[in-house]
């Protein structure tokens, strides 16, 4: 079987067991994945907590609603019985809102989405597909300020980013020009640290091929090969990784990774694999952010 | 119904060698297109544009010109302008853009549209012939409307469905992309997103997908698998950013070929990428055949 996310499972390999809580366990594929990860070593037995108790659940606690499910999974977390919640069955708006330190989003989360390119065996990542709507400059900025240290704890060497837009040239009516360049500009002076590179503005047709853009003189030596792909808007970050999951088929699961705590969402892995992936990578945003 | 563009192929290879205005035909892949669609009896090319650049460009392809028409203008929106003005008077039917800023050529629609006392509002329409599905998929906008309003949405609609009856499909199945994204309230969002389809209704026959995810519509009920078969005939992207990115996603999924123009009354106009090669644009050139044998035998019947 194909090794999905190497990057990732290499970050995990000698992660100490953690304690995992389930709000709202109704699916057995998540009951399944846990399974493996469990037997990999990653996490102690799970808490679930739902509506029924499903075979296998050992530590089950009943929950007769989604908010009395949150409310015991965020209980677990503060009587530090679980390091880590994952969202079960829960609609994911509601998850989000109920598991925030204060209920608020915090400026520098950021949902990171990751993705298996089968042709070059290799992980890459976008953002944003589920939280910054449209999201200004300092939204950006925060971001990247929370992914950017997690990724090169993921690649260990330097990130290589391009911030897309609709065209590669700069144009005031187009935002996302104007912002993907401030990003290129903000990391050639060193903003971010030594450890991001972002390019921009770049038409995505440029980002994923060297071919296209040698034709359109923007060539980058990382065209086809980027670690991290900034879309302009959560719009086309959501289709950029709807498409490339159902009509690509291209592996895709996600961490919401914000300042106090990480949360995993479900982002509906296709795949038990994937789904041992996404609960692998929020085991290594977790314990990175404790260190 | 035309299913796939090995179809377009075939209905283009029928048809008599369509008069085409070329602006700008200045790099070698472009010439090179031309050059070989010229060969193959899908185009008869008029180029418009710098002739020192032009015979350049052909000669890196050992494209003999003698019997090929150049009209010589040094203006680049002068030389849209003409390409469109071609194709209004039926002096040609079909145009393409070369290696030429698209803006030229939507100033160029835009004003022939508004001398004819047509509705201005200029879409792209991308076609995806995927591998697994069994109908042709447009996008649209890909290209233009930055962030398009409710009118402006009906109009990208209205020219998508004034095309799709060109390839058989009379009554296409439409959907409106709305993401599933968090839709955080009050304190918890970062900023605003309506996220609700727009569009009412048209001038021409459609169907209105009511699932508004596309996850929801791509998933079969029964096994909960993808059938790309599933998938609407036209999807209408929310605003420019996501139709460009979605688009172009060929570059990446490797079951997608792709093919765009902007279609008008007056006829297809094809908007190569810079960043396309010979074959993308060859393969452009022969959609918009197709088109224009369509056109024909439709105003014949």
């Amino acid at each position: 079987m194909t090794k999905l996310f190497p990057e990732i499972q290499q970050r995990a390999e000698r992660l100490k067991p953690q304690r995992c809580v389930v709000s709202y366990a109704t699916d057995e594929a998540l009951l399944k994945a846990l399974t493996i990860v469990k037997n990999k070593g990653l996490i102690t037995d799970p808490i679930f907590i739902g509506p029924r108790k499903l075979p296998g659940m050992h530590d089950f606690r009943q929950a007769a609603s989604m908010q009395i499910s949150a409310l015991m999974a965020n209980e677990c977390h503060l009587n530090q019985e679980a390091d880590l919640i994952i969202q079960g069955s829960e609609k994911r708006q509601h998850f989000i809102t109920s598991h925030l330190e204060g209920g608020v989003l915090d400026k520098r989360a950021v949902y990171l989405a990751a993705f298996y390119d089968g042709n070059r065996k290799q992980t890459f990542f976008a953002i944003d597909p589920l939280i910054a709507i449209a999201p200004t400059l300092e939204n950006r900025i925060k971001q990247l300020e929370t992914v950017t240290p997690f990724l090169r704890h993921i690649f260990k060497r330097k990130v290589y980013a391009t911030a897309l837009a609709p065209i590669e040239t700069i144009n005031p009516k187009l935002p996302a020009t104007v912002t993907a360049a401030v990003l290129a500009q903000m990391s050639a002076r060193h903003q971010f640290g030594k450890f991001l590179q972002v390019t921009g503005p770049l038409d995505i047709d440029c980002a994923l091929s060297k071919v296209a853009a040698q034709r359109k003189g923007v060539e980058s030596k990382k065209s086809g090969n980027f670690d991290l792909y900034i879309l302009p808007d959560t719009n086309s970050s959501y289709f950029f990784s709807t498409f490339l999951k159902y009509i690509g088929k291209v592996p895709t699961i996600g961490v919401l990774l914000s300042k106090d705590r990480h949360l995993l969402l479900n982002s509906t892995p296709s795949t038990v694999s994937e789904r041992v992936a996404e609960i692998t990578l929020g085991l290594v945003a977790y314990n990175f952010s404790g260190k | 119904m035309i299913s796939s563009l090995s179809e377009t192929e075939k209905l283009a290879e029928a048809a008599e060698p369509v008069t085409t205005a070329i602006i700008a035909p200045e790099d070698h892949e472009f010439m090179l297109a031309v050059k070989d669609a010229r060969k193959r009896r899908f185009i008869e090319p008029v180029l418009i544009g710098r002739r020192a650049v032009i015979e350049k460009a052909a000669g890196k392809v050992n494209y003999d010109l003698d019997t090929t028409r150049i009209i010589e203008v040094t203006d680049r929106q002068e030389s849209a302008n003409v390409a469109l003005d071609m194709l209004s008077s039926e002096e040609v039917e079909m145009v393409s853009k070369g290696q030429i800023t698209t803006s030229y050529v939507y100033r160029a629609i835009i004003a022939k549209m508004k001398a004819r006392q047509e509705e201005t509002v200029i879409s792209v329409q991308t076609f995806w012939d995927i591998i697994g599905c069994d109908h042709l998929v447009l996008l649209t906008d890909t290209g233009t409307n930055i962030a398009p309003s409710e009118s402006e949405k009906r109009a990208i609609l209205d020219n998508a469905l004034q095309v799709m009856p060109l390839l058989g499909y009379s009554c296409p199945k439409v959907m409106e992309l709305v993401s599933d994204s968090a839709n955080l309230k009050g304190e918890h969002k970062h900023s605003e997103l309506e996220k609700k389809p727009l569009v009412k209704d048209s001038r021409y026959a459609y169907k209105k997908l009511e699932a508004q995810v596309l996850k929801n519509v791509i998933l079969d009920d029964h096994n909960g698998l993808v059938n790309l078969n599933n998938l609407p005939h036209i999807m209408l992207m929310p605003d420019l950013n996501t139709g460009n990115m979605i688009a172009k996603l060929d570059f990446f999924i490797k079951d997608i070929v792709r093919v765009s123009c902007s279609y008008t009354s007056m006829g297809p106009v094809l908007l190569p990428s810079r960043a396309d090669v010979a074959e993308g644009i060859m393969r452009e050139f022969i959609f918009g055949v197709a088109l224009v044998a369509q056109r024909r035998r439709l105003s014949n019947d």
